[in-house]
């Protein structure tokens, strides 16, 4: 991904040559992908982009910075993601104002608020495929000339209009002095300047008259312009409406979410040993897979470099591992070379690559909005609402976007709740891995037990801050995009670019963790600080004092945590016990990062302090009750 | 017509928008979505038991949470079955 960065500032002041603004949702991310030829992530529902994306693009020799900014309805700033664009639009020279040609009168007002900012504008009439298939015929030219401001039509999907699109933004002069009187067609109705100028001062009563007044205008333009085509009830509004229906929608929720868990093992376990059955004896199974890589071709070649190296060497050591039995165990021997791969590559990238193909899936559809609606009055009694599903859905993947993603949501109060519990009760999709792949050799319920305790503790956690946590904390107010196919070519992108992510971020790292395990053994240190938490750790949850050294580990990553285990020889009442432990206690240290970062240091400590909470006292209840 | 609250009205019923009963925070939210008086909104869905109701305004659909939805007063204006 080159010329690309993602900003996550909350009040940035880069200065653009064009930004893309528009509500959510309207395919800004697929605009700017178009323009910049840079992969971004762009999903069926409002919020896919809360951070901003930064790119390229030449034109007559010149090159030009264009920014992809989040989505907004106004610009009176009334979340994090707002606050974000109204600050990238105040230092951009250029706007490229996007806009749903399937719902022009909506996204109306928005564009006057941004023609009353007196900025170089084009409108991309964006969906027009869409339009079109829904018998919605909007008259560019007329529209153009009501609003003074260049209307192109495109499908960002296919890229039809964009290069016509960036010549035009391109071509406008730098400043727009005067513009068209047309949004005002009734002499009688006095012109409101003023609008946006008080735009930060919450709508009062005075502020009501000018919104109908704009209201008004918009209807008259929309009515002008646009012709719909009568169409009958396609089977796609059928699904749509039933789909949020009480009854038939809870029927849908509950099927897609099995749907999903149920696809996520199957491509999993298939990735890894080419079964295929989603638990038990697997229906049928066929030679393929990444262990078999690891074992029929991999091992020999390591046994090979074992006998050279001498297994009592300290390169042996630090890139082999221990040998079990005589043999290289890929999850016990904890070399460099053996586990240090195995985890990340054989053991958790398979279960990335079905976690992260389902989610993507989901995303693209636009089923997540309807979830969300659904799980609303569930999520109220943890003091949110139920958009906090998606960033907990995105934790799942991993905690880091899952926590940026929070941002969707209106208050700090929320965002500090849904934050909190993704860190301690959230695993991310490389510890679930590792302790389906791990733990559920000692059996299934024991991997059932460790998701029904995290879920309880999800709940119980979010019910008690709903009353420690004071201050506003909204309700649901969510447009529900309509379902759409995924388009391959996106889907393939995006997970791709997801997988590559992972790659990327997560084998250093396992790599750098095994490398530290290895040492600190060397030097005995953890006998030390084994003797410090001792009483924690082997009075309160039961587990060996070894045990510390993946507590610790896992700071680093999950994953290689779980394989510090195996050679303890746990019992299954303590694989239970340590990995809910491992899930809980302190997040890793990328997720600590952002969670710093988005919450400020004084919430991110309150938020460590509830997690040492938690996790004592449900490290001791499992203790206690198995 | 009398007034009732959004809450009230049952699936498939054509309103408009009277008024709203609720604080700043909430009318500049509502406002930006589109909701704004005058309007007329169609109940989709309402999914009960806490859970938000579902309008279709401006042929968007829109999922309200059921405190808010609580505070919008509108005016039946007829019923369209779905
Ligand atoms: N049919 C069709 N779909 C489109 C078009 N442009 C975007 N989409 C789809 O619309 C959805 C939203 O696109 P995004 O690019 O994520 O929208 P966005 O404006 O960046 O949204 P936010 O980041 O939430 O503000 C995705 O599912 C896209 O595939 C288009 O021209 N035609
Ligand atoms: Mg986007």
């Amino acid at each position: 991904m080159k010329n690309c960065k993602e900003y996550c500032a909350a009040h940035p002041k880069i200065e653009s040559d064009i930004l893309l603004v528009g509500h959510p949702n309207v395919g800004k991310s697929v605009l700017f992908s178009r323009i910049t030829g840079i992969k971004t992530i762009a999903s069926n529902y409002p919020g896919s982009t809360v951070c901003y994306m930064e790119g390229n693009t030449g034109y007559n020799n010149e090159n030009y910075k264009i920014i992809d900014a989040p989505g907004t309805y106004s610009l009176e700033p009334v979340d994090d993601a707002t606050r974000v664009t109204v600050s990238l639009l105040k230092n951009s020279q250029r706007i490229i104002n996007v806009v749903d040609a399937t719902h022009l009168e909506r996204h109306l007002p928005l564009t006057i608020e941004l023609i009353e900012q007196k900025k170089s504008m084009v409108i991309a009439l964006n969906m027009s495929d869409e339009a079109r298939h829904l018998g919605v015929d909007i008259d560019v030219k007329k529209l153009s000339a009501r609003l003074g401001v260049p209307v192109i039509p495109t499908v960002a999907r296919t890229g039809e209009g964009v290069k016509e699109l960036v010549e035009t933004v391109l071509a406008q002069p730098l400043t727009r002095e005067s513009f068209s009187t047309a949004l005002n067609p009734h002499p009688h109705i006095p012109r409101h300047n003023e609008y946006t100028d008080k735009s930060s001062i919450p709508a009062g009563p005075h502020m009501h008259l000018k919104r109908d007044i704009v209201w008004k205008n918009i209807y008259e333009i929309v009515e002008s312009v646009q012709t719909l085509r009568h169409r009958h009830h396609t089977f796609r509004d059928m699904l749509e409406d039933l789909s949020v229906q009480p009854f038939w929608g809870f029927i849908v929720a509950v099927l897609s979410l099995l749907a999903s868990f149920a696809l996520i093992r199957l491509t999993g376990e298939f990735l890894i040993n080419g079964s295929v059955g989603i638990f038990g004896e697997p229906w049928f199974e066929i030679p393929f897979g990444i262990e078999p890589v690891f074992e029929k071709i991999l091992k020999p070649l390591l046994m090979k470099l074992s006998v050279m190296l001498g297994s009592g060497s300290l390169a042996h050591k630090i890139l082999i591992g221990n040998l079990i039995n005589g043999d290289i165990d890929f999850v016990q021997s904890f070399g460099i070379l053996t586990s240090g791969l195995f985890i990340p590559i054989g053991a958790v990238l398979p279960y990335i690559i079905s976690y992260y193909f389902v989610i993507s899936l989901l995303e693209d559809t636009g089923y997540l909005p309807r979830l969300a609606v659904f799980l609303d009055s569930i999520m109220h009694r943890m003091g949110l609402h139920g958009y906090a599903i998606i960033p907990t859905l995105l934790g799942i993947g991993c905690n880091v976007p899952g926590i940026l993603a929070t941002r969707i949501l209106e208050t700090k109060q929320q965002r500090f709740i849904t934050s909190t519990l993704i860190s301690i009760a959230v695993p991310c999709a490389a510890l679930q891995a590792m302790i389906i792949g791990f733990v559920g050799r000692a059996g299934l319920w024991a991997v059932a037990f460790i998701y029904a305790t995290l879920f309880i503790t999800w709940f119980v956690v979010g019910f008690i801050l709903k009353y420690t946590v004071k201050g506003y904390k909204p309700e649901l107010l969510l447009e529900i995009p309509p379902y759409r196919l995924p388009s391959f070519s996106a889907l393939k992108d995006k997970v791709l670019g997801r997988i590559l992510a992972f790659i990327k971020e997560a084998i250093p790292i396992v790599v750098l963790s095994v490398f530290i395990v290895n040492v600190l053994y060397m030097i005995n240190i953890f006998d030390y600080i084994a003797d410090f938490f001792a009483p924690l750790i082997t009075r309160l949850w039961g587990m060996p004092r070894e045990s510390i050294v993946p507590m610790l580990i896992g700071i680093l990553r999950k994953d290689v945590a779980v394989g510090l285990f195996a050679p303890l020889n746990l019992t299954v009442k303590q694989l239970i016990t340590g990995s809910v432990v491992l899930s809980m206690f302190f997040p890793c240290i990328a997720t600590f990062v952002v969670l710093i970062k988005e919450l400020g240091i004084v919430s991110a400590m309150k938020s460590t302090a509830i997690m040492l909470v938690v996790v004592t006292v449900v490290g001791s209840l499992i203790n206690l009750i198995l | 017509m009398s007034n009732t609250l959004l809450t009230e009205l049952k699936k498939g019923d054509i309103a408009e928008i009277i008024a709203f009963a609720g604080g700043v925070a909430m009318l500049a939210r509502l406002k930006a979505m589109g909701l704004s008086e005058g309007k007329i909104i169609k109940k989709l869905s309402d999914i009960r038991m806490g859970g938000p109701v579902i309008l279709l305004v401006d042929r968007a659909r829109i999922a309200i949470g059921k405190g808010m939805a609580n505070k919008i007063i509108v005016e039946k204006q007829g019923n369209e079955e779905l």
